[in-house]
C-alpha cells in the first residue's frame, strides 16, 4: 500500500506524535493490566465489564451515526446547507440547535454527522451547535429522561439547557477563524473545496481506475461552495460567501450507478467509523479507569452546596461517560442531590443531564479527531460554565414558570 | 481495503460476532439494545463485504479519501492493535460481571428509578407498613383480598437452571406452608405487586457489609439486620449505569459465607417497612450457585 508522502508528512505534526504515545499507551498498558499470565484479580472483572459494555452499548450508535455521514455525503445536496445558513444569518444558529432532531443520534454517533454535514458546508459555528445540541434534543433522549424522573420539568429543562448551551457557544465562536479551531487536515480538506475530497490532481495517490471506468464513471463534481476561501476569511461563515451557480456535476448521486454509490458508501462508513473507534476505545478505557477505581460517591457529599453540587455533577457526568439515553436513570439516582431541592427541580441534576452529552471522557478523545485540543479545552471551561449559569440562574425562574403552568411531576 | 484497515474491520466484526453468537451480549447490555446490535453488526459486515469487493474491484482505496488520517504506516498498525482491545480483553477475560468491588456502599436499598417508579403495575410505593415479623408466623394483612401464594401465577426467575440443585426446602412437606415464588431481587420492593405471596426464591450475590459501610448507613434505615445482605445489579443500558438492590439475609451467619457468592436463596419475605429501608428475608435454604447467564436484572420500563 503506497502512501502518499506529502500527506504522510503533513500529518506527522505534533497532534499525531500525542496521539500515537497515547495509543502506545493504551496498548502497552492494556497487556500489563490483562496479561494471562497475571492471576485473575476482582478489579479485572470491574474494569473489563464497564469496558465492554459502554463499548458493546455505542458501537451500534457510532456505525448508525458513521452511516448517517455517509448518506449526507453521498446524498445531500451541497448547495443546500450554505444557501439555507446564508439566508439565515445569525439566526442559523438557533435554527441548526432546534432542527437537530431531523438528524438524531446518541453523542456517540452525533460527531460523525456533524462531520459529514460540516463537509457539506455548514458553517463550523453551526456544526458545533448541532453537536453539543443534538445529543440532548434527540427525542428517545428526552423521553427517557421523563420516564426516569416521571416528571415533565425534567426533560423540558434539560432541552432548554441543551439550546441554551449549544447556541451560545456557536455565537461565541462566530467570527473565529475555523483554521485555528480545526485540526490542519480536517480544515484542508474542506479548503480543498472538492466535494469528494480525494483530490486525483493534487496530491498523486495511488488511486487507479479500472481500464473500463475512467473519469466517466467516477464523478469529480465541481466545487458548488468555496469551502476553502471561507477558511482563509476569519469570522466570515462559509454560507455568507457567494454561493456559485451549481454545476452540470452538482447532482452528486445522478451519473453513478449502483455499485459505485455503495462502494463510496461502504467506504466512508467504514473510515468514520475505523478513525473515530479508535479514539472512542481510548476514552473507555480511561472511562473505565475512572469506574474502577475512582470513589464517585465522594462527590455526593458536596450534594447540599449550591455552587459545588452542580459543579460535583458535571465531573460526575465526565467521568461516568454515560449514553445520554441512560444517564437520567443514573441521574434520577443520586437521591441526595434532588431531596436537597425539593420540590425544585434539581440543579445538580440538570447540571449532570445538560453536561454530560456534551463533553465526556469519551467523547473528549472522539472530539481530538476533528478539534484542535485548545479548542476542545476552551469549550469545556466556556460549557462547564454556562451551565453553571443556566442551572443557578435561570432554571429557578424557568422552574417557577413551568410550575405555574401545572408542569410537573406526574404531568407531562 | 488495505490490510490494516480490513484486519481492523475483522477485528470489530470477530467481537459482536462473538457477542451475539455466544449470547454474551447479555451480560453487558440491556435487552432491548439486542435489535439495534444485531443490525448494526450485520450492517457492518455488509458494508465490509461491499467495501472489499467493490473496492478493490473498482479501484484501489488507499488514499486519504476525505478528511481522515491514515497517517503512516507505524500508526495504522498502532491503530489496528487499538481495534483489537475489545476482542483481545473478552477472549483474555471470558464474560465478566460487576462484584462488591464496584459497590458503593449501601445507602439506599435500590435504584431510586426502581423504587419510586410507575413501572410495577400501579404500584409506585413500597407498602408503608409490612409486619416484620419472624417467617414462619407471617401473615400478609391483605391476604383475605388475594389470591392465595400458589394461585399467583409465577414470575420467571431469570437466569438458568441453578448448578446444584436447591435443597428441598424444609416446609415442603407441610401443607400449611405457601410454596415458594420465584421473584427477582428487585420485586422484592414491589409488595402490592405480589400480594398474598410470602414464600420467594431469588438470586443474587452475597455480601457482608464492613463497620465502616454500616456506619454509612442513613439514619432513616435499620441497622439491626445488616450483616448479611444479598444483592444484584440492575441495569438500564448497559453494566456501566448498573446500580445495585440489596436485601437483608436474616438467619444464616456471614461466618459460614463467602463474599460475591452466588446463591439462591428461599425463604420468608418481610417487605421494606418505608420507602427508603430494605426489605428482609428469613432464610429457610441457601444454595450456591454459577453465576447466571444474566448476571444483571433489568430495570423495568413502561
Amino acid at each position: 500500500m503506497a502512501v502518499d508522502p506529502p500527506l504522510a508528512a503533513k500529518s506527522a505534526g505534533a497532534g499525531t506524535y500525542v496521539n500515537r504515545a497515547l495509543f502506545i499507551l493504551l496498548i502497552g498498558a492494556s497487556l500489563v493490566m490483562f496479561s494471562p499470565l497475571m492471576p485473575r484479580q476482582d478489579w479485572q472483572n470491574t474494569f473489563a465489564t464497564y469496558f465492554i459494555s459502554i463499548v458493546l452499548e455505542a458501537v451500534p450508535y457510532i456505525l448508525i451515526g458513521s452511516l448517517l455521514a455517509g448518506l449526507i455525503e453521498l446524498f445531500l445536496p451541497a448547495t443546500l446547507l450554505p444557501r439555507l445558513t446564508k439566508r439565515l444569518g445569525l439566526l442559523g444558529i438557533p435554527a441548526t440547535a432546534l432542527v437537530a432532531p431531523i438528524f438524531p443520534a446518541c453523542e456517540c454517533g452525533v460527531l460523525a454527522v456533524a462531520r459529514g454535514l460540516l463537509r457539506k458546508g455548514l458553517p463550523l459555528p453551526h456544526t458545533v451547535t448541532y453537536l453539543l445540541a443534538g445529543p440532548i434534543m434527540n427525542p428517545t433522549v428526552l423521553f427517557t429522561t421523563w420516564l426516569a424522573f416521571q416528571d415533565a420539568r425534567y426533560p423540558i429543562l434539560r432541552a432548554l439547557g441543551a439550546l441554551f448551551v449549544a447556541i451560545t457557544v456557536g455565537l461565541i465562536i462566530w467570527r473565529v477563524d475555523p483554521r485555528r479551531i480545526l485540526l490542519p487536515r480536517i480544515s484542508e480538506s474542506l479548503g480543498k473545496g472538492d466535494d469528494h475530497a480525494h483530490d486525483h490532481h493534487g496530491h498523486g495517490h495511488d488511486h487507479q481506475h479500472g481500464d473500463a471506468c475512467g473519469d466517466a464513471c467516477h464523478d469529480h463534481p465541481a466545487p458548488v461552495v468555496n469551502l476553502g476561501a471561507a477558511l482563509k476569511q476569519p469570522g466570515v461563515a462559509v454560507a455568507s460567501l457567494p454561493t456559485p451557480t451549481p454545476t452540470a456535476a452538482t447532482p452528486i448521486a445522478a451519473r453513478r450507478s449502483l455499485r459505485q454509490t455503495m462502494g463510496q458508501l461502504s467506504a466512508h462508513v467504514i473510515d468514520h467509523f475505523l478513525e473515530m473507534a479508535a479514539f472512542f476505545l481510548m476514552g473507555v478505557f480511561i472511562a473505565a479507569a475512572m469506574k474502577t477505581w475512582y470513589p464517585t460517591e465522594n462527590l455526593t457529599l458536596v450534594a447540599t452546596s449550591v455552587l459545588l453540587a452542580p459543579l460535583a455533577m458535571m465531573l460526575m457526568a465526565f467521568i461516568l461517560s454515560l449514553c445520554a439515553e441512560a444517564d437520567a436513570f443514573v441521574a434520577a439516582s443520586f437521591t441526595e442531590f434532588s431531596r436537597a431541592t425539593l420540590p425544585m427541580a434539581s440543579p445538580a441534576l440538570l447540571a449532570f443531564l445538560v453536561f454530560g452529552p456534551m463533553f465526556d471522557i469519551k467523547l473528549l478523545l472522539m472530539y481530538r479527531v476533528v478539534f484542535r485540543t485548545w479548542f476542545i479545552a476552551a469549550i469545556a471551561l466556556a460549557m462547564a460554565v454556562l451551565v453553571l449559569v443556566y442551572v443557578l440562574a435561570l432554571v429557578p425562574v424557568l422552574d417557577q414558570t413551568l410550575t405555574g403552568m401545572g408542569i410537573g411531576r406526574g404531568a407531562l | 481495503m488495505n490490510p490494516a484497515r480490513l484486519i481492523q474491520s475483522i477485528g470489530w466484526m470477530a467481537f459482536l460476532g462473538l457477542m451475539l453468537a455466544g449470547g454474551s451480549y447479555a451480560a453487558y447490555i440491556a435487552k432491548f439494545q439486542l435489535w439495534v446490535l444485531i443490525a448494526a453488526t450485520a450492517m457492518f459486515a455488509l458494508l465490509v463485504l461491499i467495501d472489499a469487493v467493490v473496492n478493490r474491484s473498482d479501484h484501489h482505496h488507499d488514499h486519504d479519501h476525505h478528511d481522515h488520517d491514515h497517517g503512516t504506516a507505524t500508526d495504522r498498525w498502532v491503530q489496528t492493535l487499538v481495534h483489537l482491545l475489545p476482542l483481545f480483553l473478552f477472549m483474555t477475560m471470558g464474560v465478566t460481571t460487576l462484584g462488591s468491588q464496584s459497590l458503593s456502599g449501601i445507602t439506599r436499598p435500590a435504584p431510586h428509578s426502581v423504587l419510586s417508579s410507575k413501572y410495577a403495575q400501579g404500584d409506585d410505593k413500597p407498602a408503608p407498613s409490612a409486619p416484620a415479623q419472624p417467617a414462619a408466623t407471617t401473615a400478609p394483612n391483605t391476604v383475605a383480598e388475594t389470591p392465595p401464594a400458589s394461585a399467583t401465577p409465577p414470575v420467571l426467575l431469570d437466569g438458568p437452571t441453578p448448578a446444584e440443585p436447591l435443597a428441598t426446602p424444609s416446609t415442603a412437606a407441610d401443607p400449611a406452608t405457601p410454596a415458594a415464588v420465584p421473584l427477582p431481587l428487585m420485586e422484592l420492593y414491589y409488595p402490592k405487586k405480589h400480594r398474598g405471596v410470602t414464600r420467594i426464591e431469588t438470586i443474587g450475590r452475597l455480601m457482608i457489609p464492613t463497620p465502616e459501610e454500616i456506619a454509612k448507613v442513613p439514619p432513616e434505615m435499620d441497622r439491626a439486620d445488616l450483616k448479611l445482605l444479598l444483592y444484584r445489579y440492575v441495569m438500564t443500558c448497559c453494566a456501566a449505569d448498573a446500580t445495585p438492590v440489596f436485601v437483608v439475609l436474616r438467619g444464616r451467619e456471614p461466618s459460614e459465607l463467602k463474599v460475591d457468592d452466588w446463591v439462591k436463596i428461599t425463604g420468608t419475605w418481610i417487605p421494606a417497612p418505608a420507602l427508603g429501608d430494605m426489605a428482609k428475608i428469613e432464610v429457610d435454604t441457601l444454595t450456591v450457585i454459577e453465576q447466571p447467564a444474566e448476571p444483571f436484572l433489568q430495570a423495568p420500563k413502561e
